[in-house]
């Protein structure tokens, strides 16, 4: 039991060991396991699909980014004529009025990043789906700076969530969320829970094998 | 076996319910939108003033009912069409006679309008109409129309010789009420004419009939005459935008219900109403023998006293000539006439055309036009139309298009003729040598009576001679006898009297006879028109009468 407690470094993985880890707590549980002997949580090796998962979120927010972009964000009520302006209009129109760096902070919060990230996730999980052995390294990067700047995403819908809490003048100006503003939600949210999703030890499953040895597939 | 069923409902994860859900809410979205989206409708303007796509708002009773989605030039780059998405429910207001127009901000003799679109910005209005529903296809109207087209009411159209001061929004007035408006005012580039359409509200479309007549009320009527200065006006607003009044004229018989759309002729002012009251008239030509002097261009043509038409020219300086002496004595007047049958009923050109078919047949049974006196202080002539058994036979004869009426010499002619021949017969009567040879009668006469008193002086002194005394007495009484019978000769006798008498009268005879003489030299017709009479003269006793 005293080996149990004394830690042993090792180049095999857990995984080679007969090892897995539980998510809840932590605890390293027996591969057979199907529960955790500590707190009961449902154990496995790796998330159960976590591909199809990460997929399916993706192909939500890919979904959602359409109306997100088509619809009106925001509807500016001036003098009784309203006026409704999606993102990329507005980031136009902040352009045309010489806010330049407003006008590129919006752009990219609100239409590259999202898009950038479903397309890092995309090609991760088409790594994964191929079984790519290389670029282990990069794409890990790849994944962490994906969780990173998901949440600055959700910048234009506090923007949003800000003028329309703040401009309420009656009948001279007034600021409405329009049906985008839930839209884009929804993709901020989808491509969170995507990245979440996605199991950043399926990027080296291949590469290496259950022993630690780098396997060369080419 | 369990193990393996597991597994196989593992094979898809849960999660993707998820995209499914998001792509099912967004086709239902979809299908929702496209379901509850109103017809589409394009309106072609002539300007896109005003029109934003995505904003310009489609109104009706100030409600939104719609949104111009589109605006692009037409083909032909001369208007622009805007593509505008109504609401489901407003599907059922564009009948084919819905009008639309931009309402944007305007100031007029009609008040201010569209003050709100100066902050909205403008919009456009749908006017519904009453046709059928299903036009997708507009114009729309450069200015806001004056009566919406379900309006009930009347529409005519006026037609005037010379423009005045109306125009879009002038009131049209029935006894000084407003009733009505001017919609549209456009110059006829064809004719010169003004032309006007004319709306007149519900109920008091029923006062115009086709014996109705209108005319100008704008400005001020301005007039001198004998009795003073009369300046008459309407009410304010007509005399700042000018007006319409319609009326019926005085004996004017009550006309038909008129259509929609009919179209009058607008009259300068209500005096010119009289002179010239219908629209459609047929042109004859009148050859008169005899001088028109009198005949003026206005004057009636009347059927046995009833008015049938009017004097429109006399000497017709723009008819070419060669036309007017084809068939004719060049020595003949010419005077033009409309014969209109509207004073006889219904004023439209089929009913010329009828009257002047009738006049044909009229002619064949002896109708023939003469002129005759109207008016015997100026001498004033009016044509007359009558039936003529002994006239000569003659045919309506068409000049192009105007038609020559035959004419006779009138009564009024043959009269004077007569007058004139009588007169000179009285002229060349020898009364001076009458009155020279009753004034030697007179003069013998008095010699005769000089001599008859030295006859008598010469008696007495024979009576007082004694030759004398031894006559008789018997003789004497003779003498006495015979010297009373000379002395009634005498000038106290009452023979000479009477003689005298006779003469003074014979004087006063000629005297007149002569004053009779001047007057026929200075007016030949004073025979059958006589001067005003003298004050009659009234008799009295001569002073110390006898």
């Amino acid at each position: 039991m005293s080996s149990n407690n004394t830690p042993i470094y090792s180049p095999q993985s857990a995984a080679a060991q007969g090892l897995q880890g539980c998510r809840r707590c932590f605890r390293l549980v027996p591969l057979p396991l199907k529960q955790c002997d500590f707190c009961g949580a449902e154990v496995s090796l790796r998330k159960q699909h976590a591909v199809q998962n990460t997929l399916a979120y993706l192909f939500t927010a890919i979904v959602l980014f359409v109306p997100a972009n088509v619809l009106p964000i925001m509807v500016t009520s001036e003098f009784g004529s309203s006026k409704p302006s999606t993102i990329l209009e507005g980031v136009v129109l902040l352009w045309h009025h010489g806010s330049y760096p407003t006008a590129l902070v919006i752009f990219i919060a609100s239409v590259l990043v999202p898009m950038a990230k479903v397309m890092a996730l995309l090609l991760l999980c088409w790594s994964v789906v191929r079984r790519s052995p290389h670029r282990v390294q990069e794409r890990k990067r790849l994944l962490a700076l994906t969780e990173l700047v998901g949440r600055w995403s959700m910048v234009d819908v506090f923007v949003v969530a800000l003028l329309v809490a703040l401009v309420q003048l009656a009948g001279v100006l007034t600021v409405a969320p329009g049906p985008a503003a839930l839209a884009f939600c929804g993709v901020v949210l989808f491509t969170m829970l995507a990245a979440h999703a996605f199991d950043g030890r399926l990027l080296w499953d291949h590469a290496v094998n259950l022993k630690g040895e780098k396997v060369d597939h080419g | 076996m369990a193990e393996a069923d597991v597994r196989q409902s593992r094979r898809f994860s849960a999660v993707w319910i998820v995209p499914i859900a998001a792509l099912l809410i967004g086709a239902w979205t979809l299908v929702q939108n496209y379901l509850s989206q109103g017809p589409q409708i394009y309106i072609t303007f002539a300007t896109a003033e005003g029109l934003v796509a995505g904003e310009t708002q489609v109104k009706t009773l100030d409600v939104q009912i719609g949104v111009v989605e589109n605006v692009e030039l037409a083909d032909d780059f001369s208007s622009v069409t805007a593509m505008v998405r109504l609401r489901p429910k407003a599907a059922s207001l564009l009948t084919d006679d819905a009008q639309f127009w931009v309402v944007r901000p305007r100031v007029g003799s009609q008040g201010i309008s569209g003050l709100s679109t100066i902050l909205s910005g403008a919009y456009i209005q749908l006017a519904p109409g009453a046709g059928v529903a299903g036009k997708r296809r507009y114009r729309g109207l450069d200015e806001m129309p004056l009566t919406p087209p379900s309006t009930p009411g009347l529409q005519v159209q006026l037609l005037a010789d010379n423009a005045s001061s109306l125009s879009a929004g002038s009131p049209v007035l029935y006894n000084g009420y407003r009733v009505g408006r001017i919609e549209e005012s456009s110059l006829d580039p064809d004719t010169g004419q003004s032309r006007y359409t004319a709306f007149i509200d519900e109920p008091y479309d029923g006062f115009v009939t086709t014996a109705t007549r209108f005319w100008n009320a704008s400005g001020i009527a301005m007039s001198v005459a004998a009795d003073g200065f009369s300046v008459r006006t309407q009410s304010l607003e007509t005399l700042l935008t000018g007006g319409v009044t319609f009326g019926t004229p005085e004996g004017a018989r009550s006309g038909q219900v008129v259509q929609d759309g009919a179209l009058f002729f607008l009259f300068n002012d209500e005096a010119s109403l009289s002179s010239n009251p219908y629209l459609h008239a047929n042109s004859f030509l009148l050859q008169f023998d005899s001088s028109i002097r009198g005949l003026e261009v206005g004057a009636p043509v009347e059927y046995r006293g009833m008015r049938i038409g009017t004097v429109m020219d006399v000497g017709l300086q723009d008819v070419q000539w060669d036309v007017l002496w084809k068939e004719s004595s060049s020595n003949q007047i010419p005077v033009l006439v409309d014969i209109e049958p509207g004073w006889l009923g219904e004023d439209s050109a089929a009913a010329a055309d009828a009257f002047t078919n009738s006049l044909g047949d009229a002619v064949d049974q002896g109708l023939r036009a003469s002129l005759a006196m109207g008016n015997l202080l100026t001498g004033g002539l009016y044509v007359s139309l009558d039936f003529y058994a002994d006239a000569a036979p003659a045919k309506l004869v068409d000049l192009d298009g105007t038609w020559e009426l035959p004419t006779i010499a009138s009564g009024l002619d043959q009269i004077e003729h007569k007058v004139a021949k009588f007169l000179s017969k009285l002229q060349s009567l020898p009364l001076d040598e009458t009155l020279d040879i009753t004034n030697s009668a007179l003069r013998e006469t008095q010699a005769t009576v000089v001599e008859a008193k030295a006859a008598m002086g010469a008696l007495t002194a024979l009576l007082a001679s004694p030759d004398v005394a031894d006559l008789s007495p018997e003789l004497v009484a003779t003498l006495g006898q015979a010297q009373t019978v000379l002395a009634s000769f005498g000038p106290q006798a009452a023979l000479q009297e009477q003689m005298v008498d006779s003469l003074r009268r014979l004087n006063q005879v000629i005297t007149n006879a002569n004053e009779v003489l001047d007057t026929y030299d200075e007016k030949p017709n004073a025979f059958i028109f006589p001067s005003k009479k003298r004050p009659d003269v009234v008799p009295r006793a001569a002073p110390g009468g006898e």
